[in-house]
């Protein structure tokens, strides 16, 4: 008996100096205000607690009616527990905090809440994964519109910078999850345009104008494509920093940003043009990289600059010409660095077997040109080079009537870059063109040579003088 | 005699005047957000409309337009009660975009009132209350007057609501809601 009694007494003591015991709400509320002014958060959610639990008792005191006391005890405590949450990431504390919110919001309709438990809603969406979940952002903006017609429907610099939060969480929903984002984005990309026309109601500085105009851009853009917009930005930003820094690492992620944004586009053009960014970064690893793995960067440089070759095909129209001319440099440059790849692995073992497959995939660009030749699909900057390159690969197949073909071509193809006829050879050549004609002379020679045609090298011998002996720079005499 | 009243008539007369005159101002200023949320509301129509051939109308996309809609009604039947209770009648521009964004939330509740029954509810009672802010008028009923802009649903363009009432509800539900009560 003495042992329940001592438990007892025990007991009470312990009840009696737990903190709030006693106290009436006015002046808990009073501690409530006090602790969350010092940043004692988790104070100030104990706290809260225990006026919430004395207002639930059958003969709460009279603040409990007070509509000012209660929704600012909701407010203290959602405040607290989300600071709890920011220090420890934990989606608990979140949980309750959006509760304590929207509670304090239903006994008064702050919009500042209002716009406060979407804020939190649209982070729970996006660090869940939760992409579907737009709850947030609904109502995150039924309290921007509560603060707009408070500020008598002016843009505040508050209202303003909530309007970036805003749009920042939508990006971020609109790609959520980051491999296969939940919803079309087009609400998100329409919540952006909302934005966007508030903020521009008012003045802007030079850089808010220049934010708001990026994001609606990036709304409106690709047929109000927000989310492929998005990865597209973070694409172009991700092949800066792996042409700064080469490596693995940064060439993954771009092309992981490049790739969603090739999934997520929507227009023809949107799609070519980020078929052609991937061979662009493909190429540049290839060349740059230290551990590229050559012949897979090129094989896929290749692919995709044909897949981009074709849309241009079938869609010409809705292709504008300066992305047209970028194609087919990629698609070009691609073959011929792969062609050259090939050329250049051949071993004593395989060798005839790397000269074919040089030539395949040359022939990739080649189509009849009417008189018994091939000739390549399309004019691209650095075309000769292929010519000259498969003159090369026909050589070492022995294969005369393709190799001649090229060759000639070649040989046409540099008179015409360079604006030059054979006759302007003999008299007005630069040093520069000179040089670059000679080494195109040359391949052509040794062509006629290893296939026996007498009148090719008796017509191509006296230009291979000239060029040789212009392609020399004369020295500078010194002094006036 | 008249030289002592003349200047507290004066003062009354500014007094008054200033008072109208910066009552019309705020009436000017609500009518504007009116019909600048208005604007709102119409692209949010239309910009639902592009869901209904493609998408699941339960796509969390959708209803969150419905709820977007609604804040945005909300907000002008806000403010049109507040000018009612100022102006003790409300303004026919007052009532006409009140009567016609509750028309359109009445119809984007109807989108999915099949998977949502309990939006087919809320269709009918905003229609009901569109055409009440009508009943004592003379003019011509909100359906049937021309609209202040177009609205475009896919190619087909509309410029009565009672049209894109015809289009979009078939089978006279929303009249017939009307018609069961009557009887």
């Amino acid at each position: 008996m003495k042992k329940y009694v001592l438990f007892l007494l025990i007991l009470l003591l312990w009840i009696t100096t737990q903190p709030g015991f006693a106290q009436d709400v006015r002046s808990l509320y009073d501690k409530v205000r006090v602790e969350y002014e010092s940043g004692n958060f988790g104070t100030v959610v104990n706290l809260c607690k225990q006026i919430i639990q004395r207002c639930e008792q059958n003969y709460p005191d009279a603040e409990c009616r007070y509509t000012d006391v209660m929704k600012n005890v909701y407010r203290y405590k959602g405040f607290s527990e989300f600071r709890i949450h920011s220090q420890g990431q934990d989606m608990d504390h979140l949980e309750e905090a959006i509760n304590s919110l929207i509670k304090s919001y239903e006994l008064y309709g702050d919009p500042e809440i209002s716009f406060n438990y979407g804020y939190m809603q649209s982070s729970r969406a996006i660090k869940l994964k939760n992409g579907r979940d737009l709850n947030g952002l609904v109502n995150a903006w039924r309290g921007v519109l509560g603060l707009y017609a408070r500020d008598e429907w002016t843009v505040s610099n508050d209202l303003l910078n909530k309007l970036k939060i805003f749009i920042q969480q939508a990006v971020e929903i609109s790609i959520t999850p980051p491999d296969s984002a939940l919803t079309t984005g087009r609400f998100t990309s329409f919540m952006i345009r909302l934005a966007c026309d508030l903020a521009r109601k008012r003045n802007l500085a030079k850089d808010d104008s220049l934010f708001f105009n990026v994001y609606y851009r990036r709304a409106i853009d690709d047929e109000y494509n927000l989310r492929g917009n998005e990865w597209r930005a973070r694409g172009f930003e991700a092949e800066q920093l792996f042409i700064n820094q080469v490596d693995d690492s940064t060439y993954r992620v771009c092309l992981g940003y490049l790739e969603l944004a090739l999934r997520f586009a929507k227009s023809t053009q949107r799609k070519a043009e980020m078929l052609k960014e991937l061979t662009k970064v493909a190429l540049y690893m290839e060349k740059y990289g230290k551990n590229a793995r050559r012949e897979t960067e090129l094989q896929y440089a290749r692919e995709k600059a044909s897949q981009a070759y074709t849309i241009l095909q079938e869609h010409r129209t809705d292709i504008p010409r300066d992305l047209e001319n970028e194609i087919k440099k990629v698609y070009g440059n691609s073959i011929f660095r792969l062609v050259d790849y090939y050329f250049s692995i051949t071993t004593a073992k395989d060798r005839m077997n790397s000269f074919y497959h040089a030539r395949r995939i040359g022939e990739e660009l080649l189509v009849p040109d009417g008189q018994g030749g091939l000739k390549q699909k399309f004019i691209w900057e650095g075309y000769e080079d292929l010519y000259l390159k498969l003159s090369d690969v026909g050589y070492e197949l022995g294969d005369e009537r393709f190799a001649v073909d090229m060759v000639d071509k070649a040989w046409k193809a540099i008179l015409e870059i360079n604006h030059i006829t054979i006759p302007q050879i003999y008299s007005s050549v630069n040093p520069q063109t000179a040089k670059e004609l000679l080494q195109f002379a040359q391949v052509y020679q040794q062509i006629a040579e290893r296939f026996g045609l007498q009148s090719v090298l008796h017509w191509l011998r006296p230009i291979i003088k000239t060029l040789s002996s212009k392609s020399y720079l004369p020295i500078k005499q010194g002094g006036m | 005699m008249i030289h002592r009243i003349l200047p507290l008539l004066l003062f009354v007369f500014v007094i008054c005047h200033t008072t109208s005159f910066s009552q019309s101002i705020i009436e000017t200023k609500f009518e504007q957000q009116m019909v600048e949320y208005e604007t709102d509301v119409v692209r949010c129509y239309n910009e639902l409309q592009k869901f209904l051939d493609k998408y699941d109308r339960n796509l969390a996309e959708m209803i969150a337009f419905e709820d977007l809609l609604s804040i945005y009604v909300d907000r002008i039947l806000e403010i049109f009660n507040t000018m009612e209770r100022l102006a003790g009648s409300s303004l026919e521009t007052y009532r006409g975009v009140a009567a016609r964004v509750l028309i359109f939330r009445s119809l984007t509740y109807l989108e999915r009132s099949r998977q949502a029954p309990e939006n087919f509810q809320k269709a009918v009672t905003d229609y009901k209350h569109a055409l009440q802010l009508y009943k004592m008028s003379t003019t011509i009923p909100i359906m049937n007057k021309k609209l202040p802009y177009e609205v475009w649903i896919g190619r087909k363009m509309y410029t009565r609501l009672a049209d894109l009432l015809d289009d979009k509800n078939k089978d006279f539900n929303l009249l017939n809601s009307l018609k069961d009560k009557n009887e």
